[in-house]
């Protein structure tokens, strides 16, 4: 059989996904989960985990490199690619928001400069707000942005808020609220329709499990 | 990456397997202008299709953009010199379509072989281009392809139960779009939307697979009239896709959204595990010929050519 193939991005969410999947059913060679890796087999050959950018996950997905994906909802709104979008795993909250200081986003904005690294999301948000905006691209430390007077807000993903409280900074604005998704090449569902919904089972039990674990804590 | 040689043998297998498969059946070759008018178009598409058009000015100011679909040239075409359908006209064709994307990787400029069968709704003309698709797909020497089935008047009339604003309707759509239940579930729930419509709406999400067993789980939701006779109408569809010996290609999705919203009745999208896009796309739409004072309802397909010979070469190379 040829192997379900997995993006996941690399670092936090790949980890979790490996302990998800673990809990599921799914055993893989402890030695051979290193950082350098770039991909893994399970150890029955069936799964294999491709360690890939997060911003990459969407990509391989849609061009069906991978057939499944796991990255954060943050990501796939941005990319806005054709796939299916079949499960929230529940780990890595967080808001998707509009920054800036207390006074920089009045009710009756009609114009705004924004410094993000989400310009697609930040476009449309705006766009639908009827608000004109001058958007810069950044790839971090986005904070800086407002402090410097680089853009009178910033659009970004906040998780404790305490780097926006360090800078004084608040939250405006909430766009969406992210966690971690799974997400489907459709041709590999229309092909693979048994083993991407068994997929689907394993990890949603995994889940299930940890859940169950938290509680038990 | 194809060279020319190669490119040009794989459109005269095609067009010979196109040929020699609908000939017999009464399809015609039809050749398209490559220039259209920008009018043609300016109604019909949505704003983010309208972007992808490419657009050429003459002496005298006037716009034409090159043809992004041959569906729409054919209507046209079709609408004054066949306006009221008077007979079944049965066209097939091999061309170029022009579309700019976003995505670099996606050229502007694709081939489509496709089919249509301008005619009045019945499963029999459905069924008959469906299997069509099968039949020239097995041709080609393509054989592990699925082929989606699904219906447009499904989500239409959910819709047109949630009365929900233009911009809630598209929500909707675009969690169905990307089958993801818990958005859609929060959404609806949130609109206080009756637990009735809501696991009916959710349920088409799930309401994908082996046929008969999605059936039987969607007619265990009360259904009203017109979504009762939607699904006798696609199994009907089904069961003559079955006759003509291609059903264990069809898997029925009754989620589906298709990008192009001029869909009136049954669609259908072909996959094959070699490659990460829709091989082709087709289905039926009896309202676009009105735009051209015309009343022609119509069902077909168009297949992505080189998305085709990838698959066809891929599976060449491993066996």
């Amino acid at each position: 059989m040829v192997p379900m193939k997995i993006a996941v991005a690399k670092g936090r969410i790949a980890e979790k996904a490996r302990e998800l999947l673990t809990k599921g059913g799914i055993a893989f060679p402890d030695t051979l989960f290193d950082e350098r890796k770039l991909v893994i087999t399970s150890k029955d050959g069936d799964y294999q985990l491709l360690f890939v950018k997060a911003s990459d996950v969407p990509t391989y997905v849609e061009k069906g490199a991978a057939d499944i994906g796991i990255v954060g909802k943050d990501t796939i709104m941005e990319d806005g690619k054709d796939v299916y979008e079949l499960q929230d795993l529940g780990f890595g909250n967080c808001q998707l928001v509009v920054a800036g200081f207390p006074d920089s986003f009045p009710v009756d904005t009609k114009s705004l400069t924004v410094a993000t690294k989400y310009p697609s999301i930040a476009k449309a948000y705006f766009d639908k707000a009827g608000i004109h905006t001058e958007i810069s691209r950044l790839s971090g430390s986005i904070e800086l942005a407002p402090i410097v007077g680089l853009s009178e807000v910033i659009v970004d993903i906040v998780e404790t808020g305490s780097t926006l409280r360090d800078n004084g900074l608040v939250i405006l604005r909430e766009i969406a609220k992210v966690s971690t998704r799974v997400i489907v090449n459709k041709a590999s569902y229309a092909t693979k329709t048994t083993e991407v919904k068994h997929c689907m089972e394993l990890l949603k039990n995994g889940v299930e499990g940890r859940r169950a674990d938290n509680h038990n804590a | 990456m194809r060279n020319l040689f190669q490119s040009a043998e794989e459109e005269f297998e095609i067009r010979k397997v196109f040929r020699s498969s609908f000939l017999p059946k009464g399809y015609r070759e039809v050749n398209l202008p490559v220039l259209e008018s920008y009018e043609t178009y300016e109604s019909l598409q949505t704003i983010q299709n309208r972007k992808s058009l490419l657009k050429l000015i003459d002496h005298t100011g006037d716009i034409f953009v090159l043809r992004p679909d041959v569906t729409i040239p054919l209507m046209r075409e079709l609408a004054t010199t066949h306006g009221n359908l008077d007979e079944e006209v049965r066209c097939w064709y091999v061309q170029s379509v022009f579309r700019q994307s976003d995505d670099l990787t996606i050229p502007t400029e694709r081939r489509q072989a496709g089919i249509e069968l301008f005619s009045n709704q019945s499963a029999e003309n459905d069924a008959e281009v469906i299997g069509l698709a099968c039949l020239a797909l097995t041709e080609l020497g393509l054989h592990d392809f699925k082929i989606e089935l699904g219906h447009a008047g499904i989500l239409q009339e959910l819709i047109r139960i949630l009365q929900l604003t233009k911009d809630e309707q598209l929500q909707v759509k675009s969690f169905i779009q990307m089958k993801n239940s818990g958005e859609l579930a929060n959404f609806l729930q949130q609109h206080n939307v009756k637990n009735q419509t809501k696991d009916l709406l959710l349920e088409t999400i799930f309401s994908y697979g082996e046929a008969t067993s999605v059936f039987n789980r969607f007619r265990e939701h009360p259904l009203n009239n017109q979504l009762s006779s939607i699904i006798q109408y696609i199994e009907a569809v089904y069961e003559l896709v079955l006759e003509s010996g291609f059903g264990n290609h069809v898997t029925v999705d009754l989620g589906m959204v298709n990008e192009m919203d001029y869909y009136s009745g049954i669609q259908f999208q072909g996959f094959s595990n070699k490659i990460g896009k829709p091989l082709l796309m087709g289905g039926r739409y009896d309202e676009v010929s009105q735009n051209f004072g015309a009343q022609l309802p119509a069902v077909g397909f168009a297949c992505d050519v080189e998305a085709i010979f990838t698959v066809k070469n891929n599976s060449a190379k491993t066996g």
